[in-house]
């Protein structure tokens, strides 16, 4: 199982891919998505989750799809974590 | 200047929008295969410009939009993936009627589930780029963006269904979701498939490592570092992706 921090620095990667806008330091735990971020749209979240699962192997299921769980960097890591 | 001609050709059961760029002297052809609902959208500008870099290098191209789909005929609820399919082979008919120069099918992400081994028996050589072998896959991904743009469920006993803004049969989504694009052994020779990585330390992840294990045991599995621009919110060229994907086709058709 990966770390906390190993987490994040992978999304963090996957985060710049998606929003190139933002360098890779932009996405700290505390970085707002969901309702902060105009380039964070449905689209955007839907490859989010696809690069997720194939990045780490996981299956996430649509009940997690929540705009809690997609709010920060933070909570987005504590997803991968527990799924 | 790029010798393009914009076309309505007859397929199946209407007209499709097609641009063909055709050089002098042709060495051969290469049939874009447009993926399906947004990819086409997101993919169409890295099309293009594969196009153009073949065309520099002698290779006719021709990109159409499936039938109900983009510029062509037809609404998308008349539509099925049978008849894409159909179209296809008759736009590789055509081809093979007017020359005996090689045939390439390129295909992006989704375009890779319309291809059957009828279709690639037909042609010389397929290009996959990133492909998605899992239709499951993609009507999953459709039904998340129908989810989160907050679209009401709809019965799954519907005639037609809407989602992600798109209306369409409820069995062209079933059929989709049955499709599944497995490598079999005797495509080997025909195939090659090339992945957009963001780094090169990058891990296989175990799904895709069994995809394509085939392809990379045979050396015509590559992954490019570059841009994943089909999901960058902004438009992005994956210069890199598109060298090594055009000159990777260069070859096939030279026979080098």
């Amino acid at each position: 199982m990966k770390s906390k921090q190993e987490t994040h620095l992978q999304l963090q990667s996957i985060f710049s891919s998606i929003m190139p806008t933002y360098g890779e330091n932009y996405w700290l735990e505390h970085t707002e998505l969901f309702g902060a971020l105009p380039e964070f749209d449905s689209m955007a979240i839907v490859s989010l989750i696809g690069e997720i699962e194939d990045y780490f192997d996981i299956d996430l299921d649509d009940d997690v799809i929540t705009a809690e769980n997609f709010a920060t960097v933070g909570t987005v890591v504590n997803l991968v974590l527990k799924s | 200047m790029i010798n393009t001609h914009v076309e309505f050709c007859q397929g199946k059961l209407g007209k499709l929008f097609c641009i063909r760029r055709t050089p002098k002297n042709s060495l051969g052809n290469v049939i874009f295969l447009q993926p399906l609902f947004e990819s086409a959208n997101i993919n169409r500008h890295v099309y293009t410009q594969s196009a153009i870099l073949n065309y520099h290098a002698c290779i006719t191209s021709i990109i159409y939009d499936h039938y109900g789909t983009g510029d062509s005929e037809g609404e998308l609820i008349d539509t099925n993936i049978l008849l894409w399919q159909q179209d296809l082979v008759v736009h590789i008919q055509q081809i093979k009627k007017q020359s005996h120069l090689p045939i390439v099918i390129v295909a992006f992400s989704s375009a890779t589930l319309l291809l059957t081994r009828a279709i690639i028996e037909l042609v010389d050589h397929v290009q996959l780029w990133q492909p998605e072998f899992s239709g499951k896959r993609v009507v999953k991904q459709l039904k998340r963006i129908s989810l989160i743009s907050g679209e009401k469920k709809q019965k799954a006993s519907a005639e037609y269904i809407e989602i992600a803004g798109y209306l369409m049969k409820s069995n062209l989504l079933e059929t989709l979701g049955d499709l599944h694009f497995s490598i079999e052994k005797d495509m080997l020779n025909k195939l090659a498939c090339f992945d957009v990585v963001e780094a090169s330390d990058a891990p296989l992840s175990p799904s895709r490592q069994s995809a394509v294990n085939s392809l990379l045991q045979l050396g015509s599995y590559q992954r490019i570092i570059d841009h994943k621009y089909w999901q960058a919110a902004k438009l992005v060229l994956p210069k890199r992706f598109l060298t090594a994907t055009s000159e990777a086709l260069i070859r096939v058709i030279r026979n080098e």
